[in-house]
């Protein structure tokens, strides 16, 4: 990666993004396997979204691909700058691209079929956008570079 | 050359130990949070006895006009704030009908509103049950509108709670003037204030004997928990 910005920046905001997502797709998942009933509150609305049958592909609660997709995230920033392996930049949006589309279809079932909003979703919707938009610029750089 | 691949080595072992460690720390972090979320309703075990108790005693009385099932002399009371389009709250109407029935000689259960301000229907839902109880089918109105929650959650509620009532061969004209009635709206105002003098930040939140109690997530942990008050 030659270019004249270094990626550094961006693999620095990359995996800040990737811990928060991460956070967040932990907090799902655990509330998901506690299993207490969810209830409705004031402030945060309703778990509507968590007790959806949208929230589980099979028995695997969505939030779980979740974890899985925020570790590869983190695994892959870490193995940059340990290594400085430019070229898996060249294939993370194979990941990321595809996990925005799924998080997008999530809001839309958010908005439009539940009809309930899901605080800690709209963050992991945020999250994976920004991944995706940090991958590609990572992307972009390596593309450039050569 | 050596002191080079130390510190090559050092960095890699901060990067990964480090990066195994924040996870770690954060998702320890994460699991407690959400540990904590779901007991929210866990407050005070002694809340009657803490300060501004004796008011919170006051509010959670039985009164004339509540809405009840089972045994009105019963030495446990159990007191529900709920909102009627909350799905949560559909689970616990379902439970509590049938322990209501199960548990009908040792038992009062007592409902009262906590309509939701995000819910677009639940005031609605409430002014139809209220209305309904004037004919003296509070309980059925409850129940219809529990069972059917997906049913008029997301289309024209009033449409269906007027089928509702139809079936219960209820004076329609009777129950239109005694929805706008202030009267009637200003109770279930006052029972949403109740509940927010008492603390009720999400619904169902279930009083026993004046305590406040964390929602039991079966019927069974539910039946066992009241039966702890005998």
């Amino acid at each position: 990666m030659s270019g004249s910005t270094s990626p550094y920046p961006w693999v620095i905001a990359f995996l800040v993004t990737a811990f928060v997502g991460f956070a967040d797709a932990v907090y799902l998942t655990a509330s998901h396997y506690i299993g207490a009933l969810p209830t409705c509150t004031i402030i945060a609305g309703c778990d509507e979204v968590a007790l959806s049958a949208y929230s589980t592909i099979g028995p695997v609660p969505v939030a779980l691909f979740g974890v899985i997709f925020y570790i590869i995230m983190l695994v892959a920033s870490v193995v940059w700058l340990d290594m400085r392996t430019d070229h898996i930049w060249r294939y993370l949006p194979l990941l990321t691209v595809p996990a925005f589309l799924f998080s997008m279809w999530l809001v839309y079932l958010m908005f439009f079929v539940i009809d309930a909003i899901c605080v800690y979703c709209l963050v992991s919707a945020l999250t994976t956008t920004l991944l995706m938009l940090f991958s590609l610029q990572m992307w972009r750089m390596v593309i450039s570079a050569q | 050359m050596f002191t080079n691949k130390t510190d090559r080595m050092n960095k890699r072992f901060a990067l990964w130990g480090g990066l195994v460690l924040a996870m770690a720390a954060v998702a320890l972090f994460m699991v407690h949070l959400a540990e904590k979320d779901t007991k929210t309703s866990e407050v005070n075990h002694s809340n009657a006895d803490a300060s501004g108790g004796n008011e919170n005693a006051a509010i959670l009385e039985v009164r004339e006009d509540d809405w009840m099932k089972g045994n009105p002399d019963a030495d446990i009371i159990v007191v529900k704030y709920s909102d009627f389009q909350c799905p949560a709250c559909r689970f616990y109407a379902s439970m509590d009908d049938r322990l209501s029935k199960e548990l009908a000689d040792d038992v009062l259960f007592v409902y009262r509103h906590f309509p939701l301000r995000n819910f677009p229907h639940s005031r609605l839902a409430a002014r139809f049950a209220e209305a309904a109880g004037r004919q003296g089918e509070f309980w059925s109105m409850h129940d219809l509108i529990y069972i059917n929650q997906t049913r008029w959650t997301r289309s024209d509620a009033g449409a269906i709670f007027r089928q509702f009532a139809e079936s219960l061969d209820l004076d329609m004209e009777q129950l239109e003037e005694d929805m706008e009635d202030p009267a009637l709206i200003e109770r279930i105002e006052s029972d949403y204030q109740d509940g927010q003098r008492l603390g009720v930040r999400a619904v169902p939140t279930i009083f026993i004997n004046s305590e406040k109690i964390q929602s039991p997530n079966s019927l069974d942990a539910y039946r066992d928990l009241i039966l702890s008050y005998q």
